[in-house]
């Protein structure tokens, strides 16, 4: 049962869409079947967005005058500037590399999510008027990271935006995006983003996903993604801040040959909350995956894992493997972990390991005993916690950019 | 492979061995559920007027509640009105002496491996029988009463130990828990009651074997154990019923609660009737166990063996609120055919220093869905908790799943919490050698299983463990050496 | 006792055996040698029996059987045995266990009652002193965290007990020291009988300086191209295998 009030926020938000997208009756019955999350969903069990405000502005479709991108990011990538979710040509790089291409586009759906929810159909019902599509050329090796850069200028008002991105790797193509979500207002918000990615045969894809903003907004980011065959994914997640990140990441493998990685980093600290939600669907025989994701949880912070692989009946060969890993810092902090595994053919090996615990005491003491004080001890063996995910990133300036961020965020949580 | 898979299907399909039907005489309640089935079974039991009430209430709460939905089965629609609540067989009303019993009743028991006369009881075993909704005997109940050790049925507590049953019935599944836990409080005709007295060691193992009789009978026992201050106790349980077309519920709440540094070991081998190949008929097994560790550095240990029944439900679990207590949780849970089980366990570490161990081995067969469900909580002040969780699954052919579902909620940062899954099918290699060895691939099979589920089967008392080996259809380690 | 007639044997497309010829009797050693990838493993793995390759064409007679026509488990039965380069491991079955139950399917296969208990253990006992091996191993599961020695002395611990009349030891040496190689080489000798036949495949003249061979073949490219006595065996330890390649060709 939707409570009132997360009611009337969905009509309001229906409404603002409705004043500058008409939509036809199947997605308006679509949007009123479905509400927003409450805690007796399975799915949401750990993890419901607390909405600050009374009302918000759906500012995706609004102007806003922004002059200029956040210093430090990494000179030698290309960037694409998104503002409130809408794509921001000026602030663009002019010149793409070659193999790849910026149109607008609403999203096509064709990759059903995992889990139907109403923060994606409202996703959907915008993208009409402000989707992106970036379409990378058949044999396209592109060597320079592509940074999607979200800005969110703080106006006074509670924003809500919905950005919109489907990416297509044609066969045989390379490339390694950036999703950066930087400059995030002092304010209360709502990021309602989804993506949509698709690699053809032999296409190699590396994501990098940052989330870092101290502000206490709300962050639902929903990627789906279907493999062909031979292809590569790698999926990289660094989440850190203070407010509310819901990540809901599907990956299809649909080709044999295909694999995919996930990684994820989310340091919490103040009263982050982090929810990593993946669902691995293995649905053809002779495919690999490997997902590992680390949390590191301090202040009143709390991580959630919700991990799923599937293995179709005719998935046979399926070598899959996850492990979460996680260490609670503060008497406040909380982790809810649930690793899942369906599997319904025989011929696979698939494996799941969850922890949870704390630094080690043995290299602490060792440390301490070549002299080291305790504080001192104790971020050096986060660091190298956290090494293992952040070295996976593969441009040496992300990985920097990346790793400057958790660094001092690590710095912060280990100081309390 | 068709080879193989001939050879599994042997395996596996082989008859389920405990379908005959005893003709005897029975009293039987109509089929349906309404207050007055309730006030039936209580008068049929003789008993006060507090238990009425108690039923009374539960059956109440229970018409306002719903059945769960979140697990991993397919359910059909339960006709509750459909179901027969109290059959019982008819026999003389006191049975002073084993040797009274009524022969059928007798050579049923002697059938299914349990001898209920005097010269051929089993020594170290006591044993309460419970046919349909009565128990007819309960052996060695004088010798244990030399200790202080209650040994009785339900009803016979009710009736002597009211204050016992007062205090402790519904006081760790509550009426309220859930919905079968409900109707089990509203309708319970039997069951076992287990005291052990401050600073006993029960001498003997307790046990209760359940039978089901009578068609279109639904079995709704009770078991309570109750383990002062320093006393132990190992129970085990036993279920078996004829092989029938029509499906037949089991809903059993069972509760122990152990006192200061007590321990209770519970084991159970399931052998319901699965239903037949076609999945046609078997036993819906949805049952409530849960243990209390309620004093310090007590313990409870759940191990189960899981082959028998349609459908599975049951999640024995541990509410560990005693400082440094401990809980445990060894299964094997086996589905062939249309069989369907979600199992598993709850740990709910409250107090200090409580350490708590999961080992659960799932082996899907012929089309069946296996799914292991667990939970590991970690209050907030349930300081240097420790939980190890292991939870494989052995894929038998590819028509069948295996699903692990675990929980892992941390809220105290000193905890410890492990958690490791893996799923498989037996390797080829493994086959291939005990073939050079001259083994034969069915009975390859076989030892690989037995050796996949040893850590659990090594749990179980030696009487029981050789049941669970047949089960299997293995011959367990350890005969020799 | 075995019969091998131009044997070829493929995994899937690929052909390794190329018509082998040779033959085994009663009380001798052979040895077959050759470098990576001649086929030597194949060679074992076909007699035992391995289902990952199909023979196309050949035969081979075992005590005048037709050994392609039984299944893994009967070729034991019969007596042949396979000494793994890579054993198994098997959690959860301890090696008595495991023994028990292979010794007496053979003997049920021969017609043999099977062993009691006591007589089991003692087979055990006195077995294991033969080959140096630990009984507190034989206790544990079947190979699970055994080092490649303890691997190797189980493997021969369990051809002792089960007292094949043909046993074929595939890179028995490999990943030894040199004490463990003795005292599995002396396991090995000690089981040596004129009843029974050993076949030891190995890459290095090394272990046949311990189990001395009365034939020598060196296998490549799928056949076996010379044959010879323990002499052949020193002289490609002194020369390497290019020089029977290079003959081979020519």
């Amino acid at each position: 049962m939707a409570s009132t009030n997360s009611e009337s926020l969905k009509s309001s938000l229906l409404e603002q869409i409705r004043n500058v997208v008409d939509f036809n009756g199947d997605k308006e019955s679509a949007l009123t079947q479905l509400h927003f999350p409450v805690k007796k969903q399975e799915e949401w069990k750990y993890s419901i967005p607390n909405f600050l405000a009374d009302s918000y502005q759906l500012s995706s479709l609004q102007e806003v005058p922004v002059s200029s991108i956040p210093s430090g990011l990494p000179s030698d990538a290309c960037k694409l500037v998104f503002v409130n979710g809408v794509f921001s040509s000026e602030l663009s790089d002019k010149s793409l590399p070659s193999g790849l291409e910026v149109s607008f586009c609403p999203l096509n759906n064709s990759i059903k999510p995992f889990e139907e929810n109403l923060f994606g159909k409202l996703n959907e019902a915008s993208a009409e008027k402000q989707g992106i599509h970036l379409h990378v050329h058949k044999n396209a090796s592109i060597e320079k990271s592509i940074l999607l850069v979200h800005i969110i200028p703080s106006t006074g008002l509670s924003s809500w935006i919905q950005p919109s991105i489907s990416i297509h790797l044609e066969a045989n193509s390379s490339a390694s995006f950036g999703e950066i979500w930087e400059g995030l207002p002092a304010d209360h918000f709502v990021a309602n983003a989804v993506n949509e990615i698709r690699l053809e045969s032999g296409a190699n894809l590396h994501w990098l996903h940052i989330q870092d903003g101290t502000s206490d907004g709300i962050i639902i980011n929903q990627t789906r993604v279907a493999c062909a065959a031979n292809s590569l994914f790698r999926h990289i997640v660094l989440s850190t801040g203070s407010g509310f990140v819901r990540n809901n990441l599907d990956i299809h493998i649909e080709g044999s040959g295909a694999h995919a990685d996930m990684f994820g980093l989310s340091l919490g600290n103040g009263s982050f909350h982090c929810d990593h939600h993946s669902f691995l669907h293995h649905a053809v025989p002779n495919t690999t995956s490997n997902q590992l994701y680390k949390g590191i949880y301090s202040g009143k912070s709390t991580g959630v894992f919700n991990g799923k692989i599937l293995v179709d009946q005719i998935a046979q060969k399926t070598n899959a493997y996850q492990s979460g890993r996680n260490i609670l810092l503060s008497p406040d902090a909380k982790v809810y972990a649930k690793p899942q595994l369906e599997i319904f053919a025989d011929d696979v090996k698939c494996s799941h390991g969850a922890t949870i615990g704390q630094l080690d005491e043995e290299p602490l003491f060792y440390l301490r005993s070549r002299g080291l004080d305790l504080a001192t001890a104790r971020l050096l063996l986060v660091r190298a916690f956290a090494s293992e995910i952040l070295m996976q990133i593969n441009s040496d300036s992300l990985r920097a950019y990346a790793e400057e961020k958790a660094i001092r965020q690590l710095d912060e949580m280990t100081k309390s | 492979m068709s080879k193989e898979t001939e050879i599994l299907e042997e395996i596996t399909g082989s008859e389920y061995k405990y379908g005959f039907t005893t003709d005897i005489e029975t009293e039987t309640l109509a089929a349906g559920l309404s207050e007055e089935t309730v006030k039936f079974i209580s008068a049929k039991k003789n008993e006060p007027a507090w238990m009425l009430e108690w039923r009374l209430a539960a059956f109440a709460l229970w018409k306002t509640m719903t059945p769960p939905q979140w697990q991993n089965l397919s359910i059909p629609e339960i006709n509750f009105q459909d179901i027969i609540y109290y059959a019982a067989p008819k026999q003389k009303k006191v049975v002073n002496s084993l040797d009274d019993i009524d022969p059928e009743l007798r050579r049923t028991f002697e059938k299914l491996g349990i001898s209920l006369t005097e010269q051929k009881l089993l020594s170290g075993v006591a044993v309460d029988a419970v046919i349909d909704s009565v128990s007819i005997a309960t052996t060695f109940k004088s010798k244990l009463a030399e200790l202080g050790v209650i040994f009785c049925s339900m009803s016979e507590a009710i009736e002597n130990h009211p204050e016992l049953i007062r205090k402790y019935l519904g006081s760790v599944v509550p009426v309220k828990d859930n919905y079968y836990s409900a109707l089990n409080s509203a309708v319970f005709s039997d069951g076992s009651f287990c005291f052990i007295p401050k600073g006993v060691r029960c001498p003997m193992e307790l046990s209760t074997y359940f039978r089901i009789n009578t068609a279109n009978t639904g079995q709704f026992e009770r078991t309570l154990i109750v383990c002062e201050d320093d006393a132990y106790v190992s129970y085990l349980e036993g279920c078996t019923a004829p092989t029938r077309d029509e499906n037949q519920l089991h809903a059993a709440v069972v509760e122990l609660v152990a006192m200061e540094n007590a321990h209770i070991k519970y084991s159970t081998v399931q052998n319901w009737y699965p239903g037949n190949k076609e999945g046609k008929g078997g036993i819906y097994n949805f049952v409530t166990k849960r243990g209390i560790c309620m004093g310090d550095k007590s313990r409870i240990s759940w191990t189960q063996v899981e082959t028998g029944s349609a459908i599975t439900w049951k999640y024995p679990s541990v509410i560990l609120k005693g400082n440094g207590s401990v809980g445990e949780f060894y299964s094997v849970a086996v589905t062939n055919n249309f069989q369907q089980a979600d199992t598993g366990t709850k740990m709910i570490h409250i107090g200090k220093d409580t350490r708590s161990r999961i080992v659960s081995k799932g082996i899907s067969a012929g089309k069946s869905q296996n799914s292991y469900r667990g939970l590991v909580q970690v209050m907030k002040r349930a300081d240097n908790a420790r939980n190890f969780s292991q939870c494989d699954s052995l894929l038998l052919g590819n028509l069948c799943g295996a699903h692990t579902f675990p929980y892992l909620e941390v809220e105290n940062p000193s905890a410890q919490v492990e958690h490791e899954a893996t799923t498989s099918k037996i390797g080829e290699d493994q086959i291939f050698y005990c073939n050079q060895r001259g083994i034969s691939t069915e009975d390859a099979v076989a030892l690989i299983v037995n050796g996949y589920a040893k850590e659990v089967l090594n749990q179980l008392p030696m009487e029981f463990a050789v049941e669970a080996q047949k089960l299997l259809a293995i011959s367990l380690e350890g005969s020799v050496g | 006792m075995l019969k091998i007639n131009n044997l070829h044997a493929r995994i899937g497309e690929k052909e390794i055996l190329k018509g082998i010829n040779l033959e085994v009797k009663a009380g001798e050693v052979h040895a077959i040698m050759g470098p990576n990838g001649s086929g030597k493993s194949t060679l074992a793995s076909v007699l035992a029996g391995r289902e990952d390759y199909e023979v196309s064409a050949g035969s081979v007679e075992f005590l005048g059987k037709d050994l392609l026509e039984l299944s893994p488990e009967n070729r034991a039965r019969e007596g042949l045995f396979l000494a793994f380069q890579y054993p198994v491991e098997i959690p959860g079955v301890t090696t008595i266990n495991f023994l028990k139950t292979a010794v007496n399917e053979i003997r049920k296969y021969r017609g043999e009652a099977a062993m009691d208990a006591v007589s089991f253990l003692k087979m055990m006992r006195e077995k294991s002193q033969l080959v140096e091996i630990d009984q507190a191993l034989l206790s544990r599961s079947l190979n699970e965290g055994f080092s490649g020695g303890e691997k190797k002395r189980n493997e021969v611990f369990q051809m002792a007990m089960l007292e094949p009349k043909l046993a074929i030891l595939d890179e028995t040496d490999s990943g030894l020291d040199i004490d463990a190689l003795r005292i599995v080489a002396s396991g090995v000798n000690k089981l040596k009988s004129p009843q029974n036949a050993t076949i030891v495949v190995t890459h290095y003249q090394r272990l046949l300086d311990y189990i001395v061979p009365d034939f020598v073949h060196v296998l490549w490219n799928g056949r076996i191209v010379k044959s010879g006595t323990k002499e052949l065996a020193l002289e490609l330890e002194e020369k390497g295998y290019d020089w029977i390649k290079a003959e081979a060709i020519s």
